[in-house]
C-alpha cells in the first residue's frame, strides 16, 4: 500500500522535476562555454544577483515591519485589512509591472490625476531598485506571514526571564531576540531572493523600458526569439538554477522544523489606529493602486487624450466579449486549466507528502527530488519541459497540445501543494493511525478513513492559493503555448504587445476579478467545511475506522 | 487510496483526450504575425467554406521563426504568415518553403507587393515615424529619419524591437543596406540619446500614446492607424528620403501534410473576400481590386525605397545579430 503511494510520488516527481532538469543538464552543459564568452553574460548575471538581493531586502523590510506593527499595534477591521495585504501575492506580477509603468511614466496616470510628475519616481521605476520594489510589492505578504508564524510560536518567557535576571533591554534583545529571529530573517531572505531571481514577468515588462536584461529574460530571448539556440537557453537556465539552488540549500536548513501554519494565527487585544493606518496604506499602495490603474486603462478610449470626461468607454470590454476576439476562449481555457491544475497538484502533493511521512527506503532522495521544482525557476523548468516533451524519442503527443500547459502549471504549483499537504499531515499524531491499526484496519482503510479526512482541511485550505497561482501563470503559458490555445495571461500580454492596450487591460481586469471571486467563494464555503471537519471527534473516528463505522 | 490512484490516470486521460480530439477531421495550423483578429476572421471564413478545423498561433515574426526552428524535428505548422519579406526568403533559403505562387493569382497582385520569392504576399504594410501630436512640440516635427539624432529628441524615441517585429527588422535591413555605416551610427546615436526598444509594435507605441515619448521610429502602419481610429492624436510622418513598403509573406511549409488544403487557404486569403478582411485590419490589401481602408494616407505621395530583397534576406542574420549586441546591448 505504502508502496503504491511511493510509486505515485516518484512518478509525479520524475515527470514534474527530474526529467526536465536532467534534459537541461544534458543539453546545457556543452553550451556553458559559449555563453561565458558572451560579452553581456557577466552583466546579465550580475543584474540577476543584484535584483535578487534587492528584492530580498525590500520584501524583508516591508514584511517584517508589517508583522511588527501587527504585534505592537494590532489593526482594527481585521477581516478587511488582512486579506488586503495578502492580495498582492496573487496578483499577476507582469500586470503590476504594467500598472506601475502606466502610473509613473512621464505623463502617466499619476500626473494625469494629480498634475504632479515625480521625476525621481519615474527614474527609479526604470532601474534595478525600481524593478525590485515592484517585485517586493508581491512578495512581502510571504515574509509577513512567515514572521507572523514565528511570533506565534515564540515564547516571550525567555525574554522575560532575561529581564527578570537583570539583563538590560538592549542586552536581552541582543542575546535573546536576535538569535531567535535570525533564522526567520535568513529563511525569508533566501526565499524572496530565489523568487526575485526567477521572476520573469516584471523584468520583461519594465526591463524593456530600462534596457535591463536578467537571466530569465535572456533565457526567454534565446529560446523564443529567432535565431533560437536551445543549447544556450539551457546553459543560461543552468546558471540560473545554480544561483537558485545556492540559495535553496541554506533555506532548507534555516526553515527546518519551522513549518508553522501561519494562516491560523489568532489575534487578540486592543486594536490601534496606527496599525490600521499602516495596514491600509500598505494594501492601498500594493493592491488598490495598481488594480485601479489597470481598471482605468481598460476604460480609456484613447490613451493620448488622458483622463478627460468623454474619454471613457466600455468598448474594450465589449471587444473582448465578442466571440471573434478569442478572449472568451482564452478565459475558459485559463479557468479549465486552473481547476485541473488545482486538483492534480493537490492530489500529487498529498501523495508525495504521504510517501515522505511513511518513510522507508529512498525517503531522503524523494524529499530532495520533490524540492527541485521549488528551487528551479519557472522558466528553467519550462525549457526543460520543452526539451523533454518535444524530444524526438518522446512518444506521448503532449507537446503543442493543451496537456502540456497542464503539465507545466502543475509543476509550478506543485511545491505549494506539497507544503499544504505536509502541514495537514503534520497535524495528525501518529497515534490515530496506530489506534486504527490496533482496531484491525488495514493500511488502506487507515489512510482513507483517518489520514485523508484529517489532512483534508489543510489540503483544501491550500486549493484557493493553487487556483490563484494557476490563474495568473505567465511563464509556462508563453513558453509552452500550443497553437490555437490562449490563456488569460498570454492574451493580456499579446494584446499589450501586438494589439490594443485597452483590450489587454479589460481582459486583465476580468481575470483578476474572476480569480478573486472564485478564491473568495472557495474560502467562504471551504472554511465552513473545515470547521466541521475539525469538530469531528478524532479519537472516535480513529477507533471506529477498524469497525467500519465512519462518522 | 484507491480513489487517489484511480483519479490520476483519469486526469492524464483527460489531458490526452484533449489532444486526440478530431484528429481525423481536416485540420490546418497557421502561425501568423498578422493581428490575431484578422487571423481569426480568415480562419472562420475558411472554416465556414470548407469545414476545415483551423488552429491559429498569433505571435511576432521573431517568435514565429523561433518556433519553426524549435520544431524542426517535429514541424507543426502548415501555413506561416510573416510580417517581413526577408524572413520569408530566409525560410526559403533554409529549404522550408513549398513553392506556391500561381500566375493567375500573381497577376492580380498590386505592383511592388510581390518581390522575388516562391510565395505570395497576403498584404503589405509600411513603416513611418508615428508621432503623438499632443506631446510633440511643433518645432521638433521631424522630416527625415536622421532628424531624430538631434539632442531635442533625447529620451523621446521608442522603436519596435527588430528581433520581434518583422516590419521593424525589414526597416533596419533596408536602412543599413541603404546607408551602411551612417545607418549604424544613427542607431548608436539614438541609443546614446536614450531610445528604447520595449517590445513589438503595440508595446513600443504605448509610451508614445501615453505621452512619455514623442515618436515611434519605424512604427508599423496598421497598429498606428488602429490607435488613431480610436481617437488617439497620432500622425504618421513619412520621411522625405523614403521608407520601405513591406509585403507580408503567406507561406506553405514543405513539411505540411495537407498542401492541397493549404493552397486552398492561400487562394481564399487572396480572394476578394479574404482581402476585404485584410483591408479591414488596416493592412494594405495585396490585390489591386480591393482598395486599402480609408484611414490610410495616399500611398502615391509616399516615397518608397526599392530594396534588393534577396540581398536583405542574406544580411538578415548578421545584421540582427549586430543590432542585438551593439544597439540593444543584449
Amino acid at each position: 500500500m505504502t508502496r503504491g503511494v511511493r510509486v505515485v510520488a516518484w512518478a509525479a516527481v520524475a515527470i514534474l522535476a527530474i526529467a526536465p532538469l536532467a534534459m537541461l543538464f544534458a543539453q546545457g552543459a556543452s553550451s556553458l562555454g559559449a555563453i561565458a564568452h558572451q560579452s553581456s553574460f557577466l552583466k546579465t548575471t550580475l543584474n540577476t544577483i543584484t535584483l535578487g538581493l534587492l528584492v530580498a531586502l525590500f520584501s524583508l523590510v516591508l514584511g517584517a515591519s508589517l508583522a511588527a506593527v501587527e504585534a505592537t499595534m494590532p489593526p482594527a477591521g481585521a477581516a478587511f485589512v488582512f486579506p488586503l495585504v495578502l492580495v498582492p501575492y496573487l496578483l499577476p506580477p507582469y500586470l503590476t509591472g504594467l500598472a506601475w509603468n502606466a502610473l509613473l511614466q512621464q505623463n502617466g496616470l499619476v500626473f494625469l490625476a494629480t498634475g504632479w510628475q515625480p521625476a525621481w519616481a519615474t527614474a527609479l521605476l526604470y532601474s534595478l531598485p525600481g524593478i525590485a520594489l515592484v517585485m517586493a510589492s508581491h512578495l512581502y505578504p510571504l515574509v509577513y506571514l512567515m514572521f507572523r508564524g514565528y511570533q506565534q510560536n515564540r515564547s516571550a518567557r525567555l525574554l522575560w526571564s532575561a529581564r527578570v535576571h537583570g539583563a538590560s533591554q538592549a542586552y536581552a534583545f541582543r542575546r535573546v531576540v536576535i538569535p531567535d529571529v535570525l533564522p526567520v530573517v535568513a529563511a525569508t531572505s533566501l526565499l524572496t531572493f530565489i523568487a526575485g531571481i526567477e521572476e520573469f514577468g516584471v523584468p520583461s515588462v519594465l526591463g524593456g523600458y530600462a534596457g535591463i536584461t536578467v537571466l530569465t529574460t535572456q533565457v526567454q530571448e534565446v529560446t523564443a526569439v529567432w535565431p533560437v539556440d536551445l543549447g544556450k537557453g539551457a546553459a543560461y537556465s543552468l546558471v540560473l538554477l545554480v544561483l537558485a539552488a545556492g540559495a535553496w540549500v541554506p533555506f532548507r536548513i534555516f526553515s527546518r522544523e519551522r513549518t508553522t501554519d501561519a494562516s491560523a494565527a489568532r489575534r487578540s487585544g486592543k486594536t490601534s489606529l496606527w496599525g490600521t493606518c499602516a495596514f491600509s496604506l500598505c494594501g492601498l499602495v500594493t493592491a488598490v493602486v495598481p488594480v485601479a490603474a489597470v481598471i482605468t486603462l481598460s476604460l480609456m478610449r484613447a490613451q493620448t487624450n488622458g483622463l478627460r470626461a468623454g474619454n471613457f468607454t466600455f468598448a474594450h470590454f465589449a471587444a473582448i466579449a465578442a466571440p471573434e476576439s478569442g478572449a472568451r476562449a482564452a478565459f475558459w481555457t485559463s479557468l479549465q486549466l486552473a481547476f485541473e491544475t488545482t486538483l492534480a497538484a493537490a492530489i500529487l502533493g498529498f501523495a508525495v507528502a504521504y510517501a515522505l511521512r511513511c518513510g522507508g527506503r529512498g525517503t531522503v532522495a524523494l524529499d530532495l527530488a520533490s524540492a527541485l521544482p521549488n528551487a528551479a525557476p519557472g522558466i528553467v523548468l519550462a525549457v526543460g519541459i520543452i526539451l523533454v516533451w518535444n524530444a524526438p524519442w518522446n512518444p506521448l503527443p503532449v507537446y503543442n497540445h493543451l496537456g502540456i500547459l497542464l503539465v507545466g502549471y502543475t509543476t509550478v504549483v506543485f511545491p505549494t501543494a506539497l507544503r499544504y499537504a505536509q502541514l495537514g499531515l503534520a497535524k495528525i499524531p501518529a497515534r490515530w493511525e496506530w489506534a486504527a491499526a490496533v482496531h484491525g484496519a488495514d493500511p488502506l482503510r487507515t489512510l482513507w478513513a483517518v489520514v485523508v479526512p484529517l489532512a483534508r482541511p489543510a489540503v483544501v485550505a491550500g486549493m484557493p492559493i493553487l487556483f490563484g497561482l494557476a490563474m495568473r501563470e505567465l511563464v509556462m503559458s508563453i513558453m509552452l503555448q500550443p497553437p490555437g490555445v490562449q490563456t488569460i495571461s498570454t492574451y493580456v500580454l499579446a494584446q499589450f504587445e501586438q494589439g490594443d492596450i485597452g483590450n489587454s487591460m479589460a481582459m486583465a481586469v476580468t481575470g483578476v476579478f474572476t480569480s478573486a471571486a472564485i478564491i473568495g467563494a472557495f474560502e467562504f464555503f471551504g472554511s465552513k467545511g473545515d470547521a466541521d471537519a475539525e469538530n469531528v471527534n478524532y479519537a472516535r473516528r480513529a477507533a471506529h475506522a477498524g469497525n467500519g463505522i465512519i462518522g | 487510496m484507491n480513489v487517489l490512484l484511480r483519479l490520476i490516470p483519469l486526469i492524464l486521460a483527460f489531458a490526452f483526450a484533449l489532444d486526440a480530439r478530431a484528429a481525423d477531421a481536416a485540420q490546418l495550423t497557421i502561425y501568423t504575425a498578422d493581428p490575431a483578429s484578422l487571423a481569426n476572421d480568415l480562419a472562420k471564413g475558411f472554416e465556414a467554406a470548407t469545414g476545415t478545423q483551423m488552429r491559429v498561433y498569433a505571435a511576432t515574426t521573431g517568435q514565429e521563426m523561433a518556433r519553426l526552428q524549435a520544431e524542426e524535428g517535429r514541424p507543426q505548422a502548415d501555413i506561416v504568415i510573416l510580417a517581413a519579406w526577408s524572413a520569408g526568403l530566409a525560410l526559403q533559403e533554409q529549404n522550408q518553403v513549398f513553392a506556391y505562387r500561381p500566375a493567375v493569382v500573381l497577376k492580380t497582385i498590386r505592383p511592388g507587393f510581390a518581390p522575388p520569392g516562391d510565395f505570395l504576399p497576403i498584404g503589405g504594410d509600411t513603416v513611418s515615424i508615428v508621432v503623438n501630436t499632443s506631446a510633440l512640440p511643433k518645432s521638433a516635427t521631424p522630416h527625415d529619419w536622421f532628424d531624430l539624432q538631434q539632442t531635442a529628441w533625447n529620451g523621446k524615441i521608442s522603436m519596435p524591437d527588430p528581433l520581434l517585429s518583422g516590419t521593424s527588422s525589414d526597416f533596419v535591413l533596408a536602412f543599413i543596406a541603404q546607408y551602411g555605416n551612417r545607418g549604424w551610427n544613427f542607431f548608436r546615436a539614438i541609443k546614446a540619446g536614450g531610445a528604447i526598444w520595449p517590445g513589438p509594435n503595440a508595446a513600443a507605441l504605448a509610451p508614445v500614446t501615453a505621452g512619455a515619448r514623442w515618436a515611434l521610429l519605424a512604427g508599423v502602419g496598421h497598429i498606428a492607424l488602429d490607435a488613431k481610429a480610436q481617437g488617439n492624436t497620432l500622425d504618421l510622418l513619412f520621411p522625405s528620403s523614403g521608407t520601405v513598403l513591406i509585403p507580408r509573406p503567406i507561406i506553405i511549409l514543405k513539411s505540411s501534410p495537407s498542401k492541397a488544403l493549404a493552397e486552398r487557404f492561400v487562394d481564399y486569403a487572396l480572394s476578394p473576400a479574404g482581402q476585404q478582411l485584410v483591408a479591414k485590419a488596416n493592412l494594405l490589401p495585396a490585390i489591386t481590386s480591393v482598395p486599402a481602408s480609408s484611414s490610410w494616407p495616399n500611398l502615391q505621395k509616399i516615397r518608397f525605397l526599392s530594396p534588393d530583397w534577396r540581398a536583405l534576406a542574406k544580411m538578415r542574420e548578421a545584421v540582427l545579430k549586430q543590432f542585438t549586441t551593439d544597439i540593444l546591448g543584449r
